[in-house]
């Protein structure tokens, strides 16, 4: 009995956190989903069937899916990036011996604890002095060096085996053939979690686009859903859905090594 | 393994729709759209007799701006509005004057630069996305059955259309399979990786290519593609 009031309690609670991608899906398939004023849904379950919503953004605003494949190229192209900046910095945090080195790994985090807020403006003076602006580079550049992705590496190479090291030492002294060739197929499952991470944060990113970009081209579908402008609520609500099956996709693919990067990393 | 093979799944279909939308909406947008045909209003002469205080008649023309009768539905016509986010439909109230052969005298209500419908391919509504096109067999036989007349050639156009739609639809699925057996033969064991993209993409690639000669009555195009609750009411078979 209390296994069941256990479990029932556990189910209503995960229904609870799913509610809101339910509501949108199927609202998404809808007529007449919200009130005249496109602020409320009509009721929890919509009435009618249609593709209405699918209709209008894919067909009358095919436009809409140049921004989805904006979105794809930031995502991918900062995530790739990432991990190649990451890794070897990740290397050098774990396994160098420099001055400074912890006075550092602690700016590094320091950095990563702040809201994204507050890097919003240095570096839209940074990119405005490098003529950046309006272009795909004002996206990718600053999030290509982030440090969370440093941070997740360093910890989980801090918790590898030294004797590995010190064996391959032994047959070289070259630092990248160490890294690439013993190191890094070790990290693959802290990789591919933080590949899943990372894509995830920028797939979703809209403040960035919002400041750094200014023609509508350039955007990703995430901004434009955000803000919605010369789309319909059903037209949102579908694009809400298409939008969100990328990261469902990465995640049926990647499940297992998301669980077992974090399992490794110690956090 | 099965959440990964479903994770393939989901992603081809997913891909391949958003490829084909991506490469195809402006064309499948363009399809939904009604075809019309316009006409500037012309200024023609119609005859008037003066007859003069003496009793004596002559016979003149005066000038006067007139359209096609087609065109007019109870005083009400159609002018092309072009925007920048394309042409649409404004419905017009006119005055109408005499009548000369096909044409009508307009008195009020049109500008002599003014675009105005005289024919179209599905019943139109007051401020919709429209196409200008030229004449053509589908707009004839749409005007045809709208004022209840029999057109034996455009119906005749459209019977033989569809039976080459049908013609290139089997050769469409002979040529997939034979491109599916070819796959399978070259690629062995990886077929099935590159297999259901390509047909699809290869299948819409020869379609777009033949869309030129693909009939679709504007008839069967209902007002919005997928609109379930409309779908019954605004499609409409072409009588073979």
């Amino acid at each position: 009995m209390k296994k069941v009031l256990v479990k029932s309690i556990l189910v209503l609670c995960a229904l609870l956190f799913l509610l809101p991608i339910l509501l949108t899906v199927l609202h998404s398939f809808g007529v007449q989903s919200v009130d005249a004023e496109g602020l409320r849904l009509t009721g929890l379950l919509p009435s009618g069937f249609s593709l209405i919503g699918y209709y209008d953004l894919l067909i009358e605003h095919f436009y809409v899916l140049r921004n989805f494949w904006n979105s794809v190229f930031y995502a991918g192209s900062i995530t790739c990036l990432n991990i190649v900046v990451s890794v070897p910095a990740a290397y050098a945090f774990s396994q160098a011996r420099f001055k400074g080195k912890e006075l550092l790994f602690f700016f590094y985090i320091m950095l990563m604890m702040m809201p994204l807020q507050v890097t919003l403006l240095p570096n839209y003076i940074g990119l405005r002095n490098m003529k950046l602006l309006d272009t795909p580079f004002a996206i990718v550049l600053p999030s290509v060096f982030a440090p969370f992705s440093v941070f997740l590496l360093t910890q989980y190479m801090k918790g590898m085996e030294q004797s590995y090291v010190e064996a391959a030492l032994l047959e070289t002294k070259s630092v990248f053939r160490i890294m690439l060739q013993m190191i890094v197929p070790q990290l693959r499952t802290c990789i591919l979690a933080v590949f899943v991470f990372v894509f995830a944060e920028y797939w979703n990113m809209v403040e960035q686009a919002d400041i750094y970009l200014k023609r509508e081209t350039l955007k990703p579908l995430s901004g434009l859903l955000a803000v919605g402008e010369g789309l319909t609520t059903s037209e949102v609500l579908a694009g809400s859905v298409i939008f969100m099956i990328p990261i469902v996709i990465l995640y049926l693919y990647f499940h297992d090594s998301l669980e077992v990067g974090l399992e490794s990393m110690k956090l | 393994m099965k959440t990964k093979k479903a994770a393939n799944g989901i992603l081809t279909v997913f891909l391949t729709v958003m490829i084909l939308f991506t490469l195809f909406g402006d064309a499948l947008y363009r399809l939904t759209l009604p075809k019309v045909v316009t006409e500037r209003l012309i200024r023609t002469a119609f005859p008037v007799t003066v007859t003069g205080m003496d009793g004596t008649t002559i016979k003149t023309q005066r000038i006067a701006y007139a359209i096609l009768q087609e065109a007019l539905n109870e005083n009400e016509v159609y002018v092309l509005k072009e925007t920048e986010e394309g042409t649409f439909l404004e419905k017009r109230q006119v005055k109408t004057g005499e009548i000369l052969d096909e044409w009508i005298e307009v008195t009020d209500g049109l500008s002599g630069k003014a675009n105005v419908v005289i024919g179209s391919d599905r019943e139109l509504k007051d401020g919709s996305p429209v196409i200008a096109t030229e004449w053509n067999e589908q707009i004839a036989v749409h005007m045809a059955r709208e004022r209840g007349e029999n057109n034996p050639e455009a119906s005749s156009y459209i019977r033989k259309g569809l039976q080459r739609n049908v013609v290139y639809l089997v050769l469409v699925t002979i040529a997939t399979v034979f491109f599916a057996l070819l796959c399978k033969k070259v690629m062995r064991k990886r077929w099935k990786l590159f297999y259901m993209p390509f047909i699809i993409l290869w299948c819409v690639l020869v379609c777009f290519f033949l869309k030129e000669h693909i009939l679709i009555p504007g008839e069967w195009i209902p007002d919005k593609l997928i609109d379930w609750n409309g779908w019954i009411e605004n499609r409409k078979m072409f009588p073979l």
